[in-house]
């Protein structure tokens, strides 16, 4: 087991297996009780400074989970709106503390994804086949992550193979809606040699409209990811490893429209996005529980949407383009009671968004392209530190400071400090204040969409300012028992100079009106948690968790759109006969405000699976999500429901070697 | 005694998940409603004291309205405008007053920058910034044809004939117009902006001339994204020529009767050219009850022998009329009330620069005549935005 930690504290790029293995100090039982993302150094979750929360890939898989959105969509203390920034079944966008968009910053191995769809990570495109577990670290977290992380950071962590010769994990299910998912592993490991490969593969029809139209509320869906990964030793204290992943996602919507005194005709509205990323990482066994690690990436996003009438040329394509290459060297310094953490991020990005329209002409087909977009290139440099200084084991203080200097407009400071008091073994007391910003994305800054035709124009504006936020965050665990632990918490969050198009501000040019992005947004948001974890027997496990949300446009002096203020979770896992499991999971979602005349409905939903071992480490399972067949309605705006509804799924799971080494 | 501890820590888990469980239901019945029933709004039920509440807001300014000729206000400073001649080529003033028609300096009217949009709700004037409108128009020309389609709106944002049938008067002769559709299919696709159309000469003898159908009449204009100067089609009733023009090369040529340009039909005479063209809706009083799935019901085929039953006599008593100036304030007047009474809301108006919006609201007219308002009792307020 302790094999495993260490393997999980170098997945999470912290530090070399090899000086994972000298550091791990934490006796964990399994090693998905190991949290890195708060701090960035390796705690046992229960006990960590900064609260993060877990899921794994086996609680994803209990859920019914085939992507990230799925996996987290129940998930307390947040909300997963699938398709509410786009068409339905579109992105699914995490809101954290009621941010969202790009106010929570979704990394994969330490990493910033890229390639936002309207702002948002579609966390639906992300597949679990080879993930390890999520974490979620709730509040501001730019102190350690920088742009994006007002709302809190979701954290996606691979894994290296962890035994000697050939592994390997399959699993393939089918669903309704002729839904397939197909996702396998296969690795091997020599020494501290290992190379993996991972591919995964997900399809679903889409979801009609209305019974007498070929319309699709939700397009028909397909995404596909190939990786592969590698990992050795040059020497005794320095290790390297390879990463490169491919993620292919394609979705074929469908809508008809009616032309009076001609009839009906289709529009397809195909998107494709590709999205590659390539990393390279050097870790170095400083001794002594000190490491240094180089991070080496390069991400390149390409997506097409693009909405053409059937069997003619006759329509619009839009392609983004948007690419990242970042280095990153960090530093852990363990010194007694003290932890440095100290490193620096250097990145660039490239962005650009063009629009190709192909117009039917008196004399002919007619294309014009314009740039919705200017290329943009983003340059940022960010040194960061934190001390991890424990008093005892009663009480760590966690100061924090991470600086941003950006190309386009100067610099910013997010400080944060965060402590964790443990006066018995049985209490864990935990606070901390920081500050969170988010950087102008090259769309706010540079974007030209224009509707003069219809009298306005949206347009970006350079001169654009961080958004800035404060927030705190305070938690109290009690662990009543080994089978019963009580969590409270709360938090607060301010935040300053939000972009947003200034709708109230146009300026007009003749009969031209030109609506800019602008910060004059400001937001509060508050919250509290409670939750209790118990095991009423030792096949009996179940959880309940209460939400609940308050939220301010201070501009507007209205809550924010789309925020529930009160979402309850239980669930219940049993393994009443031997080799059998039932896994069932419940969601109550409150009414939320979406404008002065419009609120989203409440509504539940009730998950539940069985399984049956079928041999060593294998499965047959099945299940039902949303078995109440909750899902949105067509045209209703802000409507937070699933959009999908029931869903049926059985499938078998499998890893090899099945006889586990003990 | 161990058997007992065993089983009692499960009933100790099971009593606290059961309190929490109940604690968190109650707990959710709540909901966020902080925030709302505290807004107040200004509703404009009738128009008397809610409108000259919100009017207050704005500066008062009283313009005389001859029965005939024009008068022009320049909204900054607010006062008349002296405008010696060329009023087209004029930036000393922002709206023009003509009978019961308001002109801004923009489009057709004027070589400004102006425009209008309206009508809004009076709660407009609480604020300092112009209110959220769609879109701010210049003045362009219409007439008869103006309300030929019903537009229904999200999600299907299409354009269904009426159906009327139109008078189109050349000197003493007479075309009855119908349109059919909008849209249809050039290279491929279903295209907006392709007119089909019917007509036929009325004579005086109460025979009609042979019908003729039109189709793909092309006002696609060059589509969304081609420049302003691209043209259109229009058409000679008499001669059945097509010729394309654009809007300029339109309003200074005599060889058409209709113009059609995106949603919008020209008539060739006094703002749309230089013919002396009129026209009129033969069904313009049945617009009011008309809905728009009754609109939709209809068809060309169900409406032909409408169409064939019109005849010279359909058209005797009515007003022909070429081309007028069609602003944003086109509905300022409510003309079912007599006299002629101002209808209780407010217009955004943006003056001949371009730069600077402005509300502007109406109390009831003095000294009313069946020509001009008398006396418009008008209310202007600066607006940012």
């Amino acid at each position: 087991m302790r094999t495993e930690t260490a393997a999980m504290l170098c997945l999470a790029g912290l530090t070399s297996a090899r000086n994972a293995r000298a550091q791990v100090q934490v006796k964990a039982r399994d090693p998905d009780t190991v949290v890195v993302t708060g701090t960035r150094t390796p705690e046992q979750s229960q006990r960590s400074t900064i609260k993060t929360d877990v899921v794994t890939r086996d609680e994803a898989e209990r859920r019914g989970a085939t992507n990230v959105a799925e996996a987290l969509q129940s998930q307390p203390g947040v909300q997963v709106n699938p398709g509410a920034y786009g068409y339905l079944g579109g992105p699914s966008a995490i809101q954290i503390q009621g941010f969202d968009l790009q106010r929570v910053l979704i990394l994969e191995d330490g990493e910033p994804v890229v390639g936002d769809v309207g702002g948002a990570i579609d966390l639906s495109s992300l597949p679990i086949g080879d993930i390890r577990r999520i974490e979620i670290v709730t509040g501001p977290t730019s102190a350690l992550y920088g742009s994006s992380a007002i709302g809190g950071v979701v954290n996606i962590l691979t894994s290296p193979p962890i035994k000697e010769g050939a592994s390997g994990r399959a699993r393939v299910e089918g669903r309704n809606r002729f839904g397939l998912l197909a996702q396998g592993n296969g690795s091997y490991r020599r020494g501290d040699t290992w190379a993996g490969v991972d591919v995964n593969f997900m399809r679903q029809d889409g979801v009609g409209r209305l019974a007498k139209l070929p319309d699709l509320q939700v397009p028909d869906t397909s995404r596909s990811m190939v990786g592969v990964r590698a990992g050795t030793s040059l020497s005794d204290k320095i290790d390297v490893r390879v990463r490169a992943r491919w993620f292919r996602d394609r979705s074929d919507g469908l809508t008809s429209k009616v032309a009076p005194g001609v009839g009906n005709y289709i529009i397809d509205t195909p998107t494709e996005t590709n999205r590659f990323t390539l990393h390279f990482i050097e870790s170095i066994d400083l001794g002594k529980g000190s490491s240094l690690r180089f991070t080496l990436g390069r991400q390149w996003s390409d997506s097409t949407t693009a909405t053409t009438q059937r069997d003619s040329a006759v329509g619009e394509k839009r392609d983004r383009e948007h690419r990242m290459q970042s280095f990153e060297t960090v530093g852990t310094i363990a010194n007694g009671k003290r932890t440095w953490v100290a490193g620096v991020r250097a990145q660039v990005e490239d962005f650009s968004q063009s629009l190709e329209k192909t117009e039917s002409t008196s004399t002919g087909l007619a294309s014009s392209q314009i740039e919705e977009v200017v290329p943009r290139r983003f340059g940022s440099v960010a040194p960061y530190a934190q001390l991890q200084w424990k008093f005892g084991d009663k009480l760590t203080v966690l100061p924090g400071l991470r600086g941003e200097f950006y190309s386009l407009y100067g610099a910013a400071a997010t400080p944060r400090l965060a402590a964790a008091v443990r006066p018995t073994k049985k209490w864990n007391i935990r606070a901390s204040f920081g500050r969170g910003f988010r950087a102008p994305s090259a769309k706010e800054l540079g974007y030209t969409f224009d509707h003069s035709i219809y009298g306005y124009r949206i347009l970006g504006a350079d001169n654009l300012r961080p958004e800035t936020s404060w927030g705190a965050n305070a938690d109290v665990t009690f662990q009543a028992s080994s089978k019963v632990r009580l969590r409270a918490g709360t938090f607060m969050n301010w935040v300053h100079d939000l972009i947003d198009i200034d709708i109230a501000n146009g300026t007009s040019e003749g009969t031209v009106a030109d609506y800019r992005y602008r910060n004059f947004g400001r937001a509060r948001t508050f919250g509290a948690q409670a939750d209790i974890t118990a095991d009423f027997h030792k096949n009996l496990h179940g959880e309940l968790a209460y939400d609940y949300l308050w939220t301010r446009d201070d501009v507007g002096d209205q809550p924010l759109s789309g925020r529930p203020p009160h979402t309850i979770t239980a669930s219940l896992r049993a393994t009443p006969i031997d080799k059998f499991e039932a896994y069932a999971r419940f969601r109550l979602v409150a009414d939320a405000y979406v404008t002065t005349d419009t609120r989203t409905p409440g509504y539940s939903t009730l998950d539940l699976r069985v399984g049956r071992e079928l041999w060593k480490k294998s499965q047959a399972y099945g299940g039902i999500t949303n078995l109440f067949d909750v899902h949105q309605t067509q045209g209703r705006v802000g409507d937070l429901r699933p959009p999908l509804g029931r869903i049926f799924y059985v499938g078998i799971r499998s890893e090899f070697p099945w006889e586990e080494d003990e | 005694m161990k058997k007992n501890a065993r089983s009692g820590r499960p009933r100790l888990a099971a009593t606290i998940f059961a309190a929490a469980t109940f604690a968190v239901l109650g707990a959710a019945a709540c909901s966020d409603t902080a925030g709302e029933g505290a807004r107040t709004t200004v509703t404009s039920t009738d128009g008397g004291t809610d409108a000259l509440t919100s009017f207050s807001l704005g500066t008062e300014f009283r313009v005389n309205v001859p029965d005939d000729g024009r008068v022009y206000v320049k909204l900054s400073p607010l006062g008349m405008a002296t405008v010696e001649s060329a009023p087209e080529t004029s930036s000393a003033w922002d709206l023009a007053f003509e009978g019961f028609d308001i002109a801004t300096n923009g489009g057709v009217s004027g070589a400004g920058k102006g425009g209008s949009f309206g009508p809004v709700d009076l709660v407009a004037f609480v604020a300092d910034t112009a209110p959220v409108i769609p879109f701010i128009s210049a003045d362009r020309a219409g007439g008869a044809f103006v309300d030929w389609y019903m537009y229904e709106g999200a999600p299907t944002h299409a354009l269904w004939s009426r159906y009327h049938v139109f008078g189109v008067k050349d000197g003493e002769r007479i075309f009855k117009v119908q349109v059919l559709t909008y849209y249809g299919q050039r290279d491929g696709a279903t295209i907006s902006g392709l007119y089909n159309i019917r007509y036929a000469e009325v004579l005086p003898d109460g025979s009609s001339g042979t019908t003729t159908e039109l189709t793909n009449l092309d006002g696609t204009a060059g589509g969304a994204a081609a420049p302003p100067s691209s043209p259109s089609e229009c058409l000679d009733l008499v001669t059945g020529a097509r010729t394309m023009l654009t809007e300029i090369e339109a309003r200074a040529s005599s060889a058409w009767h209709l113009c059609f340009r995106r949603q919008s039909i020209s008539v060739n005479g006094e703002k749309g050219g230089p013919r002396g063209i009129t026209a009129v809706d033969l069904e313009e009083d049945k617009m009011t009850g008309e809905n728009i799935d009754a609109v939709k019901a209809l068809t060309a085929a169900s409406q032909k022998s409408k169409f064939d039953s019109a005849n010279y006599a359909s058209f005797a008593g009515r007003t022909f009329r070429g081309d007028r100036v069609i602003s944003g304030l086109d509905q300022w007047v409510d003309r079912t009330k007599t006299p002629f009474l101002p209808v209780d809301s407010a217009w955004v108006v943006v003056d001949q620069a371009g730069t600077q919006k402005y509300l502007l609201g109406f109390a009831p007219f003095e000294n009313p005549t069946t020509r001009s308002p008398g006396t418009v009792v008008m209310y202007v307020k600066p607006v940012k935005g």
